[in-house]
């Protein structure tokens, strides 16, 4: 019961403020006549595709010498279509606005049955060797075809998917769970970083410009800008002794462009990461400074709490919840 | 609480249900101006990630003058306490000041501050206690623990933090755990926590964040009385070791063994009614992580199939589980049954949605292909890149 909510909505529905047939519901929310579960369904469906692709992938680890490839790569196909065709006939019509979900699973079964689709196609990549000394290509056909899906069914999740495969295609590991920048050799990696970053933040623009799935811009610009800032930033920090200068000057001017771009356009997220990415940039030369070993310790505190004071004046007139 | 933040709180919670009825298009925007008109914002409420970026700042700025004052000052063992309850004394009238003024209570730096002026003033607690006053080990922790759980309970009833709340219910528990009979007061402070904040849950005299508080505590208290019952956390001497005394401990008897099995079956099961029958979700959500946790215990002392078998059925269970559940509730009349749900009703489908996405491509985002390396001739690399997640 949230009794500060249900006196207000008696209070509201008697001075009229509030109809009777909401009012009414608000009531029953707000009293625990009324309680979604909801979260709680999401929350299952999800783990449980988390499970059932875990069993899958210890199955193959530990049975593919003895199936065979060909039987495993067939038998995780028919589960994969099974899923996408279920979500097929469930789908609305294609259309470039915003569509919501038609099913409490549709979100999860359309995640089953593409990752089973990349978890097969990996496989028989690995078994078969399809493409040669040219495997990592399969990363970028994983990403066309979750970017396919991601477009067809309006998957957010599916598109963010398709960015890190394509990310993963030039090098890149995105995942919270690996390295942020992969593994060799990082002056190509950052470069890479740096460029599919700035193409995912351009692909997010277009998408809002030409009102093409418009609402996928956050998922294109916040994934671009943490490729783009982190390649800058490993810049300043593994950049070498001499070449860190150049870094720390693009990183600035990229993050004044981003935050200025950000706070005209109202948006939180892309002026939070600039205003950090050039706070953990300028560290660099703060702890330069030789001499009192206490010294860079102050400078930087002095630059959070600047940091601090700007970013509280910026939300003052930002005007931004 | 100052009488005039519990005010406060009480009409931000009005807005907050306000904002949920415009979003999901419950009323028009009239009526939502009417309901602002008359339930003005008392404090300026940022979003969430402003409030994040500004406890950051004010984190980074306090731990890197504290450093700073430490390499400047080099304070000798004994007179670093000192210096530690002068930042701590610094942090928590930061924090009376930026809790008085309403534009600057909810930014997330009085959260910062008051954080870091307990945990300084904890730190000086422990340094004093076992340089200053040399009080033996055991001892000393026990006292800190101790002053971790007042002062933590105190900061919850001050400022509201749930989170506080959180963090005394702990160290009640730590605290309970260094007692003879440390597993036994789990469960007897485990069910008298549950049922002491069950009580105020829905008290109006009592301020949200109070309550907040309060529903935090009963979930601590569940989760204490679980972990005092489980067979794995009997057997593995759990709470013994968290209380030092794990290497003393006499092996559980039989019936303690058997009692445990029954009880590891049965909280859950308690949680889960419990949560219907109040049509609590906490107590629900709560109940279902304990049962999760059960069904977990039973696999590491039955082994009744391969491994990937019952991850792989598990996993289809739990997706037809709540199939079942949302087609039963949705075909319910008004698509309710005994007062559950499955529509989002007012909540923020999708702020929750962006949640999502991160766990999602943490867990499945390829690995980066590796470096190609002079004189490679490929030959397929290792699987798991399509987003399959690692190695089979």
């Amino acid at each position: 019961v949230n009794p500060d909510v249900a006196a207000a909505v008696e209070r509201l529905r008697g001075d009229g403020v509030l109809k009777d047939l909401p009012g009414n519901l608000f009531g029953r929310v707000a009293r625990r006549e009324l309680v979604t579960v909801r979260l709680e369904i999401r929350t299952a469906l999800y783990a449980g595709v988390l499970l059932v692709t875990s069993g899958v992938g210890l199955f193959l680890k530990e049975n593919h010498e003895r199936i065979g490839p060909v039987a495993i790569g067939i038998a995780i196909a028919f589960v994969a279509a099974a899923c996408l065709v279920w979500a097929s006939r469930r789908s609305v019509p294609f259309t470039w606005g915003e569509t919501a979900s038609a099913h409490a699973a549709f979100d999860y079964v359309l995640l089953l049955g593409a990752l089973l689709v990349a978890a097969d196609l990996a496989y028989l990549e690995a078994q078969l060797k399809l493409l040669g000394g040219n495997w990592p290509w399969h990363f970028l056909v994983v990403a066309v075809f979750y970017l396919f899906l991601a477009y067809r069914f309006d998957s957010r999740m599916l598109l963010s998917l398709a960015l890190a495969a394509f990310a993963a295609w030039r090098g890149i590991a995105v995942s919270l769970t690996r390295t942020s920048l992969g593994s060799g050799d990082p002056a190509r990696l950052r470069v890479e970083a740096i460029f599919s970053g700035a193409l995912f933040v351009v692909l997010g623009v277009a998408a809002a410009r030409r009102q093409r799935k418009a609402y996928f811009e956050d998922v294109y610009v916040n994934a671009g800008l943490l490729l783009v800032f982190g390649g800058l930033l490993s810049g300043v920090f593994g950049g070498g002794r001499d070449g860190w200068g150049a870094w720390l000057l693009a990183l600035l001017l990229v993050a004044a462009a981003v935050a200025a771009a950000g706070f005209h356009a109202h948006r939180t997220l892309p002026f939070a990461l600039a205003v950090v990415a050039a706070y953990l940039g300028l560290l660099r030369p703060i702890f330069e400074i030789r001499g009192s070993e206490a010294l860079p310790l102050l400078f930087a505190a002095i630059l959070a709490a600047a940091a601090l004071f700007f970013i509280v004046a910026a939300h003052k007139n930002m005007r931004v919840p | 609480m100052r009488r005039e933040w519990i005010a406060a709180e009480r009409v931000e919670e009005v807005r907050a249900a306000a904002e949920g009825w415009k979003r999901a298009g419950a009323v028009d925007l009239g009526t939502f101006e009417e309901i602002s008109r008359r339930y003005p914002e008392p404090r300026p409420l940022p979003a969430p990630l402003w409030r994040i970026l500004t406890a950051f700042f004010v984190t980074a700025a306090l731990l890197l003058l504290t450093g700073a004052l430490f390499i400047a000052f080099r304070p000798e063992i004994g007179t670093t306490p000192l210096l530690l309850f002068f930042l701590s004394a610094v942090c928590l009238v930061a924090t009376e000041v930026q809790e008085g003024s309403p534009a600057l209570a909810l930014r997330g730096g009085a959260g910062a501050t008051s954080f870091w002026g307990i945990v300084f003033f904890l730190a000086g607690i422990f340094l004093f206690l076992e340089e200053t006053l040399k009080v033996r080990e055991k001892s000393g922790v026990t006292i800190l623990v101790l002053g971790s759980l007042a002062f933590w309970a105190l900061a919850a009833w001050r400022w509201g933090s749930p989170g506080y709340a959180g963090f005394a219910g702990i160290s009640l528990f730590i605290l309970l755990a260094r007692a003879p009979l440390g597993r036994l007061l789990w469960v007897a402070g485990g069910v008298a926590l549950t049922l002491a904040f069950e009580r105020v849950l829905d008290r109006p005299s009592w301020s949200p964040s109070h309550r907040r508080g309060a529903v935090v505590l009963v979930a601590v208290g569940l989760l204490g009385v679980y972990a005092g019952v489980n067979l794995y956390s009997l057997d593995h001497r759990l709470v013994e070791n968290l209380g030092s005394a794990g290497l003393d401990a006499r092996d559980p008897r039989v019936g303690e063994r058997i009692a445990s099995m029954v009880l590891t079956a049965l909280v859950p099961l308690a949680a889960v009614v419990w949560g219907i029958r109040s049509r609590r979700a906490f107590a629900l959500d709560v109940g279902l992580v304990l049962t999760a946790l059960s069904l977990l215990t039973l696999r590491f002392y039955v082994h009744f199939a391969a491994t990937w078998l019952v991850l792989t059925l598990a996993g289809a269970a739990l997706v037809l589980l709540a199939l079942g559940v949302n087609r039963w509730l949705a075909k319910g009349g008004g698509k309710e049954r005994n007062g559950f749900t499955a529509e989002s009703l007012f909540a923020d489908e999708r702020r929750l949605r962006a949640f999502e996405l991160v766990p999602v491509v943490a867990a499945h985002a390829p690995e980066s292909r590796p470096p190609v390396e002079p004189g490679y001739q490929g030959g397929g690399g290792s699987f798991g890149g399509g987003g399959a997640g690692g190695s089979y």
